[in-house]
């Protein structure tokens, strides 16, 4: 990031506690492209730590997002850079902000790891590490149905067995 | 009415040093009520320690068996019509004791929680007051007031803190306590205040009766934040699959919960949602069992206990 960019993406989920990472980041982004114009992708919920901890401008989105619905307000931005981040040391999970990273359209793409240092990703390395993330979330996707399902099936059996006689109110 | 206060204990003799004092001068100022440690076979030598400083109040030796059982033991084996559980980390006001027996008085009152605030008597960030719920999502959605102009009035919540909250011992014993699906912690008071409000009876908020509590202090001390987390999720599903009894919530629950695993991926951080159901699938039949027997004794349903605990009447 040598050049000064138009606008600087920031992604995160910005949870509670997270506000001191976040203003890392904005700092190093302002060090790096002191003209940068710097927006966030926010939810109603992640809006006021995103404020708290300094972002100019945000694009706000719905509670729980679509794909389609934050592609428009990121693409929207015409961010030149994306900042994706993470809080996890091996940067797991955080699937939905690399896809929004990748559908941005932004050139450059960094990853902001808890240690404090951002790290470029080519646009292709991302892609992969977000197909192999969404075959996860499938996996993992199948095996939570089959817990629920397991477990809709042994309630109901449960309440056919033994829940005769109930009141309700 | 009498009262036995009731604080449990695992490895907690420092938090001791504070906690103890301050309910043997609430019941004494109170008059007539007890003081019992329940240790949940501390090694850290909390027995001995109370033995030596504080010869009025008596201790309840247990095996370790975790928070809910040994509070299950105390309670059991308390003499008091009320009993008043206290974590080792909550410290209570000098007065707290009369405006809970105040409201223990009436007849359709199961539990009263205290106003938890923080050590330096601020509400922020600080759990279990004037508590409600909402089924939204994978798991029951709770809310905790912390605007203090919402918390002067005594009023209906959904649950009592289990780290401070006092209750009627013939009413905790018919319902059989908390219930050890919770085990190691989390949960198992709301899944008491819960099943309490599905019986017709009453919780309630008493911000008279303040106790400073250090938010997390001993479970995040003693098992790391990852696994308390890991316990709070995986309590969370075993307390749907327990006690929601409505079909279309029941179902729109599951399906949340289903998609939930995912979010490890889409989101990540904590909890570890797949751990968490995974390890709930463990205790299923045991949760099976629990919502049969709630199924037969219930007489309130989902929607209307939180209406209720929110206030709304009924």
């Amino acid at each position: 990031m040598n050049a000064p960019a138009r606008a600087v993406l920031v992604l995160t989920f910005a949870r509670r506690g997270e506000e001191g990472a976040i203003r890392a980041v904005l700092d190093w982004v302002r060090q790096q492209a002191p003209a940068a114009r710097i927006v966030a992708l926010a939810t109603p919920g992640s809006a006021d730590p995103l404020r708290a901890a300094g972002v100019e401008e945000l694009l706000l989105v719905g509670a729980s997002p679509s794909v389609r619905e934050v592609a428009r307000a990121v693409r929207a931005a015409r961010p030149e850079t994306a900042v994706i981040l993470y809080d996890t040391e091996r940067l797991s999970g955080h699937l939905k902000l690399e896809v929004a990273a990748l559908v941005s359209g932004a050139g450059d793409i960094w990853r902001w790891g808890p240690g404090g240092a951002g790290r470029r990703v080519g646009q292709v390395a991302l892609a992969a590490t977000a197909a192999a993330k969404a075959a996860a979330a499938a996996w993992l996707l199948l095996t939570g149905a089959m817990v629920s399902l397991a477990a809709w099936a042994c309630l109901r059996w449960a309440e056919a067995a033994g829940g005769r006689g109930a009141r309700r109110v | 009415m009498t009262a036995t206060l009731v604080i449990a204990n695992y490895n907690g003799w420092r938090l001791l040093a504070d906690s103890v004092p301050a309910a043997l001068e609430a019941a004494r100022r109170a008059g007539g009520h007890t003081v019992v440690i329940a240790d949940d076979g501390s090694t850290d030598g909390s027995v001995d320690f109370v033995g030596a400083h504080y010869p009025d109040a008596a201790v309840l030796a247990l095996h370790h068996r975790g928070f809910g059982e040994a509070c299950n033991a105390a309670v059991r084996r308390a003499d008091g019509e009320v009993v008043v559980l206290l974590n080792s980390d909550v410290v209570v006001a000098p007065d707290f004791l009369p405006p809970l027996l105040e409201d223990l008085g009436e007849p359709d009152v199961f539990a009263v929680g205290c106003r938890l605030t923080n050590p330096d008597g601020t509400l922020t960030g600080a759990l279990g007051n004037r508590t409600r719920g909402e089924w939204r999502g994978p798991l029951l959605a709770i809310h905790h007031e912390t605007d203090p102009a919402r918390l002067r009035e005594t009023c209906p919540q959904l649950y009592a803190n289990g780290g401070a909250m006092a209750v009627r011992r013939d009413r905790w014993l018919a319902l059989g306590g908390f219930d050890p699906l919770y085990r190691p912690f989390y949960w198992e008071d709301v899944d008491l205040g819960y099943r309490a409000w599905a019986r017709g009876w009453r919780v309630l908020y008493e911000p008279r009766s303040v106790v400073a509590h250090r938010q997390g202090g001993t479970i995040a001390r003693l098992h790391g934040r990852r696994r308390a987390e890991l316990m709070s999720a995986k309590n969370g599903v075993l307390f749907t699959w327990r006690n929601l009894l409505d079909p279309v919530l029941l179902r729109r629950t599951l399906a949340a919960q289903a998609r939930w695993a995912a979010d490890d991926v889409l989101i990540g951080g904590l909890p570890p949602r797949a751990r968490a159901l995974r390890l709930a699938l463990r205790q299923l039949r045991e949760a099976a069992r629990g919502r049969a027997r709630e199924r037969r004794e219930r007489m309130v349903g989902d929607l209307e206990i939180l209406r209720r605990a929110a206030g709304a009447g009924g």
